[in-house]
């Protein structure tokens, strides 16, 4: 049986409306969207009415509203205009490649035994983050959905009206600027 | 169809495909199960290609790095709502609930 809420809605703004909205912000980057897809989904809760009484259970019941409320979020951006971005590193960094074979002076660097290590740093994180920036909207948008969390790619394209081959473009392109960009502000920074 | 055009097919299925091509399929890896001659034909590249291994291994960390990212930021980022958006809030849940 579920039981009824013991914290009071107000009281999930103060505990939970900084972290929801961090994670609206990285996936939509634009604070006034991101404020109203909270607004959104603390309204839908309410008629919910919340199964936790507070804590972190709560906010993971919170989080699942909010990411359906993104996902109606570029669900509506896409009925405005298509979603496709091909034009955003069309080149594929044809530079590195010779003959189709990669160059071996602008190729993939070694990233050391333990790339994973850089995680620990707040500096490498803020390095993504600007990394992640540098992707047009739409491209990031469908990274952050893949990527982030991990939508099924069909999924991914019924959501957004895209065809599958264009978004395994967008999401090559977007892979190989981010590669790209991690390697040359951190892995093989000057 | 014309048998000539069939070999040609034949042969460009049968081609080994550099690096640039690899990249992308690569990519697809990562988002969808890949056809048998594809795999086949990523399996007998990488086997030669250190450059490629390299990019392969690199590539599917994106998608780690991205989701820590995503946790790391919502547990401990620095960005806040603003009062005046947190306020805002807390008014229309008021409005809402009478």
């Amino acid at each position: 049986m579920r039981e009824m809420t013991a914290s009071h809605p107000e009281d999930w703004v103060d505990s939970h409306g900084d972290a929801l909205f961090r994670f609206a912000l990285i996936r939509v980057r634009k604070a006034e969207v991101a404020e109203d897809l909270v607004q959104e989904t603390f309204l839908a809760a309410l008629k919910e009415s919340s199964p936790f009484a507070s804590g972190s259970a709560q906010l993971t019941w919170l989080t699942g509203i909010l990411r359906h409320k993104i996902a109606d979020h570029f669900r509506k951006k896409a009925r405005e205009s298509s979603f496709t971005d091909l034009g955003f590193c069309e080149g594929e960094f044809s530079e590195k490649f010779h003959n189709g074979f990669w160059n071996h002076d602008l190729g993939p660097k070694d990233w050391g035994q333990n790339p994973t290590a850089a995680l620990e740093s707040g500096e490498f994180l803020q390095t993504l983050d600007n990394c992640l920036h540098k992707l047009p909207d739409r491209v990031a948008a469908v990274f952050s959905l893949r990527e982030m969390d991990e939508t099924p790619g069909p999924e991914v394209c019924a959501m957004l009206g895209i065809s599958e081959s264009n978004l395994w473009t967008m999401l090559h392109r977007a892979r190989m600027a981010l590669r790209e960009c991690l390697e040359k502000n951190w892995f093989a920074a000057p | 169809m014309n048998p000539f055009r069939k070999i040609g097919a034949l042969f460009k299925l049968a081609a080994s495909p550099r690096c640039a091509e690899i990249s992308r399929i690569l990519s697809r890896r990562e988002d969808a199960p890949l056809p048998w001659i594809l795999r086949k034909r990523l399996e007998w590249h990488l086997a030669a290609c250190e450059w490629c291994r390299r990019y392969a291994d690199q590539i599917s960390l994106l998608g780690y790095f991205a989701r820590q990212f995503s946790s790391h930021s919502c547990e401990s980022g620095k960005k806040k709502l603003s009062p005046l958006a947190a306020e805002r809030i807390k008014k229309k849940l008021r409005d809402e609930k009478k």
